[in-house]
Formats: C-alpha cells, sequence, structure tokens
C-alpha cells in the first residue's frame, strides 16, 4: 500500500470511528432502556468495558509485536510494541477510573481487593512500568529486545484478569459465560456496537501513534546522518 | 447521575488529551525532520558552503 492510500485509508477509519462514537452516544443514553436495580449508572458499564477491552487488545497487539521483533530484530516490530502499549496504559486507567466510579454507587466503595480488580490494577503496573523501562535505556536495539522480553512476559497477566471472575469468588459481574451474555437485546446491541467503535478507535490511535514513532526514527536517523557529516555538532 | 457523567467525563478527557498529545509529537517530529532535511540538502548541494563564504564577506 503507498502511502496516499494509506492515508485515505486512515482518514476513512477516522471518519468511520467519529460516526460510530456519535452512535454509541445515541444508544447508551436513549436507545438503552435504564436497568431496573443499579438505574442510569448502569450506563457506564458499556463505556467501562469497551474500555478494558481496548486495554487487553492493545496489550495483546504488544505481545504478538515483541515475539515479532525477538524473531525479526526489525524496528518495525518494536515501534508498534510501544505505540500499542501506550493507547493500551491509557485505555486501562480508564478502565480503573470508570470502574471505580460505577463501584461507589453500586457496592458503597471506590475500591476492594476483588480478584478482577487486583489483577487489573496489577496489569496496568506492568505496563505502566514497560513505558518507565522503555525511557531509562538509551540505546535503540537494547531498549527494543528488553522491552520486547517484558512485552511477552508482562502479557501472562491478561488471561488471568480474563478469567479471574471465572476462577475465583467475585463481587465483579460477569459480562458473558459459558452460557452467553447476560444482558437483554437493546443493551446487547449497544453493548457490541460500543465494542465495534472502540476497537476502531484503537486502530486509529494505533495508526497515529506509529506513525509519531516513524517520524521519530527518522529525525534520530537523519541526525545521525549529519553528524557523521559533521553538519551537526 | 453524578457519577455517570464524572465517567463520561473521564473518557472523553483522556481521549482528547492523548489525541492532542499524539498530533502535538507528530507535528514536532515533522517540523523537525523538515529542518535537517533542509540542512542536508544544503550541504549535499553546497549552499552551505556559499553562505559561509558571503557572511564571512559581509563581516570584513
Amino acid at each position: 500500500m503507498n502511502s496516499s492510500s494509506g492515508r485515505a485509508l486512515s482518514k476513512i477509519i477516522t471518519i468511520v470511528t467519529g460516526l460510530g462514537m456519535l452512535i454509541s452516544l445515541y444508544m447508551v443514553f436513549v436507545f438503552a432502556p435504564t436497568e431496573r436495580t443499579m438505574g442510569d449508572v448502569q450506563r457506564i458499564f458499556y463505556f467501562h468495558v469497551s474500555t478494558a477491552w481496548v486495554g487487553m487488545l492493545a496489550f495483546l497487539v504488544v505481545f504478538i509485536a515483541s515475539i515479532a521483533f525477538l524473531r525479526s530484530q526489525k524496528r518495525e516490530w518494536d515501534r508498534l510494541a510501544l505505540s500499542s502499549a501506550e493507547i493500551g496504559v491509557v485505555f486501562m486507567t480508564m478502565a480503573l477510573v470508570t470502574g471505580s466510579l460505577w463501584a461507589k454507587p453500586t457496592w458503597n466503595t471506590w475500591w476492594t481487593w476483588d480478584p478482577r480488580l487486583t489483577t487489573s490494577a496489577i496489569l496496568w503496573t506492568i505496563y505502566v512500568v514497560y513505558l518507565v523501562l522503555r525511557g531509562a535505556i538509551e540505546e535503540p536495539m537494547q531498549r527494543a529486545r528488553l522491552s520486547a522480553i517484558f512485552g511477552v512476559i508482562g502479557f501472562i497477566d491478561v488471561p488471568i484478569v480474563f478469567m479471574a471472575i471465572r476462577w475465583w469468588r467475585t463481587i465483579h459481574p460477569v459480562v458473558f459465560d459459558s452460557e452467553g451474555f447476560d444482558l437483554n437485546g437493546r443493551m446487547l446491541l449497544t453493548f457490541v456496537v460500543c465494542l465495534i467503535t472502540f476497537t476502531l478507535l484503537y486502530v486509529t490511535l494505533l495508526v497515529q501513534r506509529y506513525r509519531v514513532e516513524a517520524l521519530t526514527d527518522a529525525v534520530r536517523q537523519l541526525k545521525q546522518q549529519l553528524e557523521e557529516q559533521e553538519i551537526l555538532s | 447521575m453524578t457519577y455517570l457523567f464524572i465517567a463520561y467525563a473521564v473518557f472523553w478527557g483522556m481521549t482528547f488529551a492523548l489525541v492532542l498529545s499524539i498530533l502535538a509529537r507528530q507535528k514536532a517530529a515533522e517540523r523537525e525532520l523538515s529542518v535537517l532535511e533542509v540542512m542536508l540538502n544544503r550541504h549535499a548541494t553546497g549552499m552551505v558552503d556559499d553562505e559561509e563564504r558571503t557572511a564571512d564577506e559581509t563581516r570584513r
């Protein structure tokens, strides 16, 4: 794909994401019925689960890109891993904050050391450390290698977070289990639309964030070239 | 209702902050890249030497 068709595709995804967001908001606040016991506060659920989904998807991409980097040693995979990790951390933060805002009126507490909440907090910490670690290593290839190893090991917590509400006794609701979704028709449709929209939002952000890394690499290479020719001191 | 409002405000606030941060970094990198490209091109075509010579003559 050449750069102009790539840019056109990126524009289309951005527009579709924007429209998806408007549709999602309409569905969350107008289309979806009010939940009987929790009331309006239950509407946090649609964006809370979607942000958590994006966080986990982003960390899955970090995992895949890290393995690909360790196999190929290509900088492109490292760029992808870093871009995805940054987005993942932001969305995991949103998931933790919105979850806490949902917990307060529902469970009467901002935080409890429930298996799902605890493993999610650990997951968030792992990827914050991943980003800090990257900032602490100067040499690009060494940084990429160590980050890739960290990215692979760190991913172990993702399936644990997902399974926490199935393996251990928890007060966190289970949205879907082996018997299907625990939502009615309109709620389920709203939830699915939100998940699709947030996935598109993730792709849009990833494309733009990756571009930052590609540009930064180009700047670094050019600076090196200029230093070699003694134009830049 | 307050919790609902705060939750959505947090989401939109953080999303916009992320988007603006990405765009700002993109613009900064693009600017730096174009400056470096100009420097490299100038050097390749010998314009730097000419400009330096003119500057030296003016100083004298």
